[in-house]
């Protein structure tokens, strides 16, 4: 019969182990540079897998990020206004589907930009980083939205 | 995103020759209309530096991605000494050629425009020609600038495209 380290693929050096969990709970307890612990925890799963986790991390968008996008209505949009990455005018489609970036507002089409930030996760026109800025959400105002933010 | 080579192509013909900025840049237009992905530039050097006077050619190709990747852009071989192209490829060094650095609100005209810059700028902290560099780094830059006269003269690193007298 196998031993419990031979099933679960791990080493059986407890050495090794005590001082990764040593290494684990100081970065907890410390304010926690979260790449590092990233890495540590890496270590914990097998190299491919690990290649995959530390590399994602680097690039693209969550896509929930990407859905959460804040829509531009329609008449907010001007005739000249043209996304960026396609060169097209919004309004030369009839049902125009533009977001615009939280913290620097850039606009463009939805379907241009979600390719780009599924591999990107920069401004194409300012290169700010889209994650670093939570979007605030104000609640002071929302009574005065006339309609609701209801508009598809 | 398929019809954006075709409305640079349609925008450029309007911008050039118009702006003076972009006077330098004698044509940059696709091979052939009937593959927009390959585009030719000619442009001339800047002023007051040794490739003024000089006209040189770059090969563009855009990919099925474009522009959610940067155009593969390059001199034509042996044509170019600067310590930032590979002589003897083409090959051009410069960061907004590189997929982590390109922005897809860059179009070709910028993309030439970028590389004209770094004609006039070179810079030696990542060199593809490891001599020029070395120049640059000394602050000798008329031993620089005469190398690169004397190879665009047709030394012994082969011909270039040198504009004879008007």
């Amino acid at each position: 019969m196998s031993t419990y380290e031979e099933e679960h693929n791990t080493s059986g050096n407890s050495n090794s182990r005590r001082d990764l969990r040593a290494q684990i709970r100081n970065l907890y307890q410390e304010d926690g540079s979260s790449t590092a612990l990233l890495q540590l925890l890496a270590q914990l799963i097998p190299e491919s897998m690990q290649e995959e986790l530390l590399n994602e991390k680097e690039e693209g968008c969550p896509e929930t990020f990407i859905d959460s996008l804040p829509r531009v209505n329609k008449c907010d949009l001007k005739g000249a206004d043209a996304c960026s990455i396609c060169c097209c005018g919004y309004l030369d489609d009839t049902h125009p589907l533009v977001v615009k970036l939280p913290h620097c507002s850039h606009r463009f089409d939805l379907e241009c930009v979600a390719v780009w930030l599924s591999k990107s996760r920069t401004c194409p026109l300012c290169r700010d980083d889209v994650l670093s800025h939570k979007p605030k959400v104000d609640i002071s105002n929302v009574e005065l939205e006339e309609d609701w933010g209801m508009y598809g | 995103m398929s019809q954006r080579l075709a409305k640079e192509y349609r925008a450029l013909s309007k911008t050039l020759g118009r702006d003076p900025e972009y006077a330098y840049i004698i044509s940059l237009a696709p091979v052939s209309e009937e593959n927009l992905r390959k585009w030719e530039s000619l442009i001339t050097g800047p002023p007051d530096t040794p490739y003024f006077g000089h006209e040189f050619t770059l090969q563009i190709e855009a990919s099925e991605a474009y522009p959610l990747e940067p155009p593969k852009v390059q001199f034509q071989a042996r044509c170019m000494p600067h310590c930032n192209v590979d002589f003897d490829s083409g090959r051009i060094c410069l960061s907004v050629l590189d997929a982590a650095h390109w922005t897809p609100a860059w179009d070709l005209l910028h993309v030439v425009h970028a590389i004209w810059l770094l004609l006039a700028s070179p810079e030696p902290d990542s060199p593809l020609d490891v001599d020029l560099a070395c120049l640059v780094r000394a602050g000798d830059r008329s031993a620089h600038n005469s190398l690169i006269a004397y190879y665009l003269n047709g030394g012994s690193r082969g011909h270039c495209g040198h504009v004879s007298e008007r």
